[in-house]
């Protein structure tokens, strides 16, 4: 069987910038899968863009500026309507970040 | 009445306005198929048979004052899991999303609910819009109504099937790269991908935000004219959204059954070759047959880049994606788990709540926009994409419009392409290579299969032109 285009050890490195856990097996499972992906999208060198412009939006885009008027927003307690850990002030509640 | 589900939009618009029924009436035979139905289609991820009930009376009482005049008034519809609606569950079809209940509604819906619509339910979907065939949603399958054993397409199968089997006249959906037209392709209704910019966004829980769009799965062109008329235009909470001026949104329906004589038909000579299916192809034929009986002329055209349109769709579009999707941490809203640091419990909640196919599109994305590749990947894949643009461009100053089949396949079976991501990403050549361009596209039921599997034909036109591809489709259905 050729090389896998994209190792356990890279594919790892990418769950882990993506914030997904993954078992051993699904690791092997997902170096396979996005291999074959990667090798497909490859086809994309095969053009030649050195003098094509890269633009991101599919219309002539401009900014869009509104007046910087107060209007009728969400109250605090439906903006964290939907948060899972309470606390008594109101706030979203997270784990520590420092250990 | 009996079998008041069956009614167009039209039809039953013209009914309820001239009080030969009433909106409870329809809603009540539109809640009553939904019962019969979903046991074995599960078209629905949320029935919203109370809210739709209560509705549908506060309508008819404002009907009785002459208070609403629009076609869609009293009107049952659905909307796909995607758009968030004020104290009704949204889920995008991902279990990460499970128990979110919005704190606001969707402009898509706000309209509609402006203009007298009822909202019966929120459709099954692949979760935020990632599958071609509805059997990757955190809620169960949904099934072909014209076939159980067939998949409906996706990921807007909810809608198609819903549309298809008549839980409610029409369907919001959401199109990525297909989303609306290959279930109304396999479902054997009629979808329309807007032109990027045409309606607003806003509450759409977003896949790739240069791509996505909003629109109607309806049974016919006609139909789609009228939606299109209450829910096109600016929407100062979607930036993106498209300026019209003063007369705009325009009336979709002024246009249809304007004569099609002497009128041009692009063939684009790269999606008639090998890899469509022969049945699809018999279709597609006699639907060109029959444009060719009413006037229209066809020509040979070529876009030299379809080759690459489904690599750079998917490089760009799942780029967006990692992106639009690192907001689901478990914090502010979603599935909660418990585990030891802040760190753990994101990945906890997102390996737990992302389907599989969730997980690979958001990794290769990561992949293509991380350093060392973003060069290779995202803008190399950006820069594909002004070729198709240019390609499309060219191609539709020759054409008034250009025809192709919706899908290269037949609905396939349940569990047929689960196992080969790939396989599967490649049915969307003909639909994903639209999106990338922004050009509006319809898909129209164009007839079947032997079996009786349907088969849509695909109608593409210039920025803005949704009303010709209407006019194209509501000729061919009514003659």
């Amino acid at each position: 069987m050729s090389k896998k285009k994209l190792s356990k050890k890279e594919v790892q490195k990418i769950a882990d910038l993506a914030n997904i856990k993954l078992t051993d097996e699904e690791l092997d499972k997902y170096s396979t899968e996005l291999s074959s992906i990667i090798e497909y999208v490859d086809k994309l060198s095969e053009i030649d863009t050195e003098k094509i412009e890269m633009k991101a939006h599919n219309v002539t885009t401009q900014n869009v500026f509104r007046r910087d008027e107060p209007g009728k927003s969400l109250t605090q307690d439906e903006a964290i309507s939907n948060r899972k850990s309470s606390s008594e002030g109101g706030n979203f509640v997270i784990k520590s970040t420092l250990k | 009445m009996k079998d008041l589900y069956k009614l167009t939009v039209k039809e039953a618009s013209e009914k309820i306005q001239a009080g030969e029924i009433s909106s409870e009436e329809l809603t009540k035979s539109c809640l009553e198929r939904v019962k019969e139905m979903e046991p074995e289609i599960n078209a629905f991820i949320t029935v919203t048979e109370k809210y739709a009930l209560t509705r549908a009376k506060e309508i008819d009482k404002k009907l009785s004052k002459k208070e609403l005049r629009s076609p869609l008034v009293g009107i049952p519809y659905s909307l796909k899991d995607v758009y968030v609606t004020k104290g009704i569950e949204t889920t995008a079809g991902s279990r990460i999303l499970k128990g979110y209940i919005p704190q606001y509604d969707a402009t898509v819906h706000r309209r509609i609910e402006e203009a007298g619509g009822i909202l019966i339910g929120k459709t099954n979907c692949d979760p935020f819009g990632f599958g071609s065939s509805t059997e990757h949603s955190g809620y169960g399958v949904t099934k072909n109504p014209n076939n159980t054993d067939y998949v409906p397409g996706g990921s807007s199968g909810g809608s198609g099937a819903a549309v298809a089997y008549g839980g409610g006249l029409y369907s919001i959906a959401e199109d990525t790269g297909g989303s609306i037209r290959c279930p109304a392709s396999f479902c054997g209704v009629d979808g329309l991908k807007v032109t990027y910019g045409r309606v607003s966004r806003y509450g759409a829980l977003a896949y790739a935000s240069s791509y996505d769009t909003v629109g109607p799965i309806a049974q016919n062109a006609e139909d789609i004219a009228l939606i299109m008329s209450v829910i096109a235009g600016k929407d100062p909470f979607d930036a993106t959204s498209f300026e019209g001026g003063k007369d705009d949104p325009p009336d979709y329906s002024r246009n249809l059954g304007k004569s099609l004589k002497g009128r041009k038909i692009g063939l684009p000579k790269e999606y008639y070759g090998k890899g469509l299916d022969d049945e699809v192809r018999n279709v597609i034929e006699k639907a060109i047959d029959k444009y060719k009986s009413l006037g229209c002329e066809t020509v040979e055209i070529s876009l030299p880049y379809t080759e690459f349109a489904i690599a750079a769709y998917y490089v760009v579009g799942i780029s967006e994606a990692s992106s639009n999707l690192a907001r689901y941490d478990g914090i502010r809203y979603g599935i909660d788990v418990e585990a030891e640091g802040w760190k753990e419990k994101m990945q906890e909640v997102r390996s737990r709540g992302f389907s599989d196919e969730a997980k690979r599109r958001i990794m290769v994305g990561t992949y293509a926009l991380s350093k060392g590749y973003a060069d290779k990947y995202y803008k190399k894949a950006q820069k594909v994409r002004q070729l198709l643009r240019n390609d499309f461009e060219r191609a539709l100053n020759e054409v008034d419009i250009i025809l192709t089949p919706t899908m290269p396949v037949l609905p396939f079976k349940i569990g047929e392409n689960i196992d080969d991501p790939l396989k599967m990403w490649l049915v969307d050549a003909f639909t994903a290579a639209i999106n990338p361009v922004g050009v509006p596209a319809l898909s129209v039921n164009a007839g079947t299969s032997k079996d009786g599997l349907p088969v849509g034909m695909q109608l593409i036109g210039p920025h803005f032109l949704e009303d010709r591809l209407l006019n194209f489709a509501h000729i061919f259905e009514a003659s």
